[in-house]
């Protein structure tokens, strides 16, 4: 199986304080691969290490090796802008800009010059067909994305991020928000999805972890405890803390 | 005192000493209001002949020349438009882009120096503004060919000056107020900062925005002794034009500055300088109305929607 992004050896650090500790992990291609942990253990720190989203907090550093197809995205020559549209990313809170649907979705396209005229609208349309949020939407396109309710927010953020076609989705508990109905809307989409992208999901909820992914990592204080299939992790883990933290007896 | 409830049965009595406290802070805040109407009420008392007295025609007209009995307000008007006009254009892109390297660029360090410099520049006296502008500013202007350095462009130049820690302070806390959760989404897109800013950043704070023009514009109608001193007192309507900028004007507030200490208590120019004064009331009244409406409708929007 190939692996999509390779890390190696990575240490990363906010100030003095060393928030992660030789992160060894592959994310295949064409896979969720979902991250657990308690809260503080590193994994969104880790996560947003994967699109250099922490670039933008002060006295943070990185160290290591983190290969996109090869290519490690912490090269000084690298372009962070066009890095971050090769891998997108989902938050925790639903964060649709205070504009209309339409142009949330449009927003990525525009400012990427992908869009000539004409094609906009269709790029827009397939973008909210595959968030599924194409038929409850179709008809207020130019609402103001504030009135959609939480879980349609969201697949509108989906949205908006597939519109630049990225390669990979990175999703930081973007279901921590939602009701358990909204939750599982995210949930299908995310399967439908993962055909043509490849998703790293950080998940507070180890059901949502269980039934959603196909590897997973597991995080302690900074540290990869264990990383394999998602199935043996939660039927035999090999290591105790993690058994300790999946069966709710530490974390 | 209505506000005053008894203490529902159960509760600990009230003490009196937090009555007393509680009197002292409503009879603090209903004072403001109670001040703010009495002005308004010896204005309108004093000025109010100057709409009786005068025909409108009269009051509209051209010439400014009491002592012969003409009370033509447009040329003040005029001056006041002008040099206002002036200083919004200079100062409110200045204002916003000064906010933006501040608030979005600037790193915390330069920020932390810089800010307080913005607000020790709006705790500078007014006159003493005045008095740079005549002395230091005026003579670049004439060099620059107008026919004397104490212009309306001059006093734009200055007003402009004055509102600029206004509108940079709160253009700056409304920039402050767009949920950091907006920029992650637009940079995580692979948009550039300044696409960030441009596109996603300031149509969000834009109701902020447009408060602190307003709240800029309020400053610069009202201020008085920097305009007096170097917009050159002439109470003429320059030919309409690119050049009326760089005419000498004279503005209504500089007009009661200069002519109050000679009137004659009582008379019709005393009412007339009070009508004036009634105007500006009624201007700096609507601008401060449209901004607290503008907040108005942005705190509905607030509570609407935005990030749960």
């Amino acid at each position: 199986m190939q692996n999509k992004i390779e890390v190696s050896d990575f240490n990363f650090y906010y100030g003095n304080f060393q928030a992660l500790i030789d992160l060894n992990i592959p994310i295949h291609a064409q896979q969720i691969t979902a991250l657990i942990g308690p809260s503080g253990c590193g994994k969104s720190t880790f996560l947003r290490c994967l699109n250099r989203m922490n670039d933008t907090i002060a006295g943070t550093r990185a160290e290591g090796k983190v290969l996109l197809d090869g290519e490690d995205i912490y090269a000084p020559h690298v372009d962070v802008v066009a890095l971050r549209q090769r891998i997108g990313m989902v938050f925790q809170r639903p964060n649709p800009f205070p504009q209309s649907i339409y142009d949330n979705v449009a927003y990525g396209p525009r400012v990427l010059g992908m869009a000539r005229h004409g094609s906009l609208d269709q790029m827009v349309q397939n973008s909210l067909k595959d968030a599924s949020l194409w038929d409850e939407v179709r008809h207020r396109l130019k609402d103001s994305a504030l009135e959609l309710n939480p879980g349609q927010q969201q697949r509108l953020c989906i949205a908006r991020t597939i519109a630049v076609q990225p390669e990979v989705i990175l999703m930081d508990e973007p279901c921590s928000a939602l009701d358990p109905v909204a939750t599982l809307r995210v949930e299908d989409l995310m399967r439908q999805l993962v055909s043509n992208y490849t998703i790293v999901i950080v998940t507070h909820n180890m059901q949502q972890a269980a039934r959603a992914s196909d590897w997973t990592g597991f995080f302690w204080l900074g540290r990869l405890v264990e990383f394999g299939r998602t199935e043996t992790i939660f039927s035999s883990p090999k290591q105790e803390l993690t058994e300790a933290y999946i069966t709710g007896r530490r974390g | 005192m209505t506000t005053v409830q008894s203490p529902p049965p159960g509760a600990p009595s009230r003490r009196p000493g937090e009555i007393v406290i509680e009197a002292l802070i409503v009879l603090a805040g209903a004072s403001t209001v109670i001040i703010v109407a009495l002005i308004f009420i010896f204005l309108l008392r004093e000025g109010i002949n100057t709409f009786l007295d005068i025909p409108l025609r009269q009051l509209f007209g051209q010439r400014w020349y009491p002592i012969e009995g003409y009370y033509g307000l447009l040329p003040l008007l005029v001056g006041t438009a002008l040099v206002t006009v002036g200083a919004v254009i200079i100062a409110v892109p200045l204002g916003i882009v000064a906010a933006i390297y501040l608030g979005e660029i600037a790193p915390t360090w330069l920020r932390e120096i810089l800010k307080p410099l913005i607000e020790i520049l709006a705790g500078i006296p007014s006159i003493v503004l005045g008095f740079l502008g005549w002395v230091a500013l005026a003579p670049i202007i004439q060099n620059l060919g107008a026919p004397t350095g104490l212009t309306a462009f001059t006093g734009s130049l200055l007003l402009a000056y004055m509102s600029l820690p206004t509108i940079i302070s709160i253009s700056e806390d409304a920039l402050y107020a767009v949920p950091k959760e907006y920029r992650d989404g637009s940079l995580a897109i692979g948009a550039t900062q300044w696409q960030t800013i441009w596109r996603v950043v300031l149509p969000a704070a834009r109701s902020g925005l447009v408060i602190a023009v307003m709240l800029g514009i309020g400053r610069v109608i009202g201020e008085t002794m920097a305009v007096l001193l170097v917009t050159g007192n002439a109470a003429n309507i320059p030919a309409f034009g690119p050049g009326m900028f760089f005419s000498p004007v004279r503005t209504m507030t500089a007009t009661i500055a200069a002519e109050m200490g000679e009137v004659a208590q009582g008379s019709l120019h005393y009412n007339v300088l009070f009508g004036i004064g009634l105007i500006l009331f009624l201007i700096t009244f609507t601008v401060n109305w449209l901004a607290a409406r503008l907040v108005g409708v942005n705190g509905a929007r607030r509570s609407r929607g935005g990030l749960l």
